[in-house]
């Protein structure tokens, strides 16, 4: 599984790759730092899964949904901010990983997203 | 008629008065029946002036009104109205005094807790210092301990120093540039000693969390800026945020200044000013700027 980790803060993204890496089968293949970013990186295609946080430059991550390709990778929004939960289910995301993210928090998704990934 | 007419201006003008400067709120009653008394005479007095010594100046014949009878009841009739409209007003500026209080708590309560995005992402930062750098997350923690203690007691006050209000945002500065270093460069011009002046809490907080959101925060890079000066006397304490990113102007759903407004018009009531404004080449820059009194009720 291939995974995007989208997020503007260099230590966040530090922190999710490191968490990641553990995971088996799963695979950081980019990062991004704003939400123009995130979306010129998933139009050009081999990313399963996008980490996407709500609060970035340019492009939020639920405007950057907005835009979402039809065919893009499945996202699982990951963020300081609890009260966009329902807004983020409701663009189309997998799951809602909160901050500070649990070292256990990735592996449930990630777990869960293969099979989403396969189907 | 007249008469009638003018004894009903006296009664209520001059009865709530003598009631309230005679009974104010709060009074100790251990002197209670002297101003009972004092009450008492002035009610008599004033009805006794209207309705004898008028009528005999002005060679008045006797009517209803000036009737032994009529005039005891007229005294009664003021010293218990008096106390009537006298209370209710009393209770009408004690509604709109807990209105005001509750309006400050609440306001307050808004702010008791500090912007939770910066918060749980600096904690998600200080998660992953712990693995690569015990030093620096543990100088994390305790800047944001420090500040969480700061807010926390900010919360109990109406108005607090603002050397605290400084160090409250200080720390906030401090706390975005351990995360990442070159987010901004600070400008930090305030006079040392911080003047002896008593501010609203948090109301420079709304400020720094305001300008950090939507200029660095939202990928503005560059210079931020906060002046704090004093002029005149009594003194005027101004003090001004100028952040990268162009003002967007009020954001529909946004609290945060809204409620920094409505805080400084129960504080000051009126005499405060807050303005904020696009500046620099092509207003690519934005300005808050706050003009407080130097007390704050």
């Amino acid at each position: 599984m291939k995974v995007l980790i989208a997020d503007d803060e260099q230590l966040a993204r530090a922190r999710l790759t490191r968490l990641l890496q553990v995971i088996d089968g799963v695979e950081v293949v980019g990062e991004a730092k704003d939400g123009e970013e995130v979306l010129a990186t998933v139009r050009r295609g081999g990313v399963d899964v996008v980490l996407l946080d709500v609060q970035m430059p340019k492009l939020s991550g639920t405007e950057a949904m907005a835009l979402w390709p039809a065919d893009g990778p499945m996202v699982i929004f990951c963020t300081a901010h609890a009260e966009h939960a329902v807004k983020a289910f409701d663009t189309g995301a997998v799951d809602y990983l909160l901050k500070p993210v649990r070292a256990s928090a990735p592996s449930t998704p990630a777990a869960r997203t293969p099979r989403r990934v396969r189907e | 008629m007249p008469l009638g007419v003018l004894m009903c201006v006296a009664f209520v003008a001059i009865a709530p008065v003598s009631y309230r400067v005679l009974f104010p709120d709060g009074l100790d009653l251990s002197n209670g029946a002297v101003r009972l008394v004092l009450y008492a005479l002035i009610g008599a007095g004033v009805i006794l002036s209207l309705g004898v010594g008028v009528p005999r100046t002005l060679n008045m014949r006797a009517t209803f009104l000036t009737e032994r009878t009529s005039l005891a009841v007229i005294v009664a009739m003021f010293l218990v109205g008096g106390w009537g409209l006298g209370r209710d007003i009393g209770f009408e500026q004690r509604v709109q005094r807990l209105q005001a209080e509750a309006e400050r708590a609440h306001l307050l309560a808004l702010r008791s807790t500090v912007d939770p995005h910066f918060l749980f992402n600096t904690l998600n930062a200080i998660a992953e210092w712990c693995r690569l750098d015990g030093a620096v997350a543990e100088r994390a923690v305790l800047e944001l301990s420090a500040m969480l203690r700061a807010v926390l007691s900010g919360v109990k006050e109406t108005h607090w120093p603002l050397a605290k209000e400084l160090d409250l945002a200080r720390m906030v500065f401090d706390l975005h540039l351990l995360r990442d270093k070159d987010l901004f460069a600070l400008e930090w011009a305030v006079p040392d000693p911080v003047p002896n002046v008593q501010v609203p809490p948090m109301c420079v907080l709304t400020l720094v969390e305001n300008a950090m959101k939507h200029g660095p925060g939202a990928g503005h890079r560059g210079l931020v800026s906060l002046t704090v000066r004093t002029e005149g006397s009594p003194p005027t304490l101004t003090v001004r945020l100028e952040n990268p990113g162009r003002f967007a102007g009020s954001r529909p759903g946004s609290h945060g200044l809204p409620s920094l407004e409505r805080q400084l018009a129960l504080a000051y009531r009126g005499r405060a000013r807050f303005s904020i404004h696009g500046a620099g080449e092509g207003d690519a820059r934005t300005v808050a700027e706050l003009e407080l009194p130097g007390d704050a009720e």
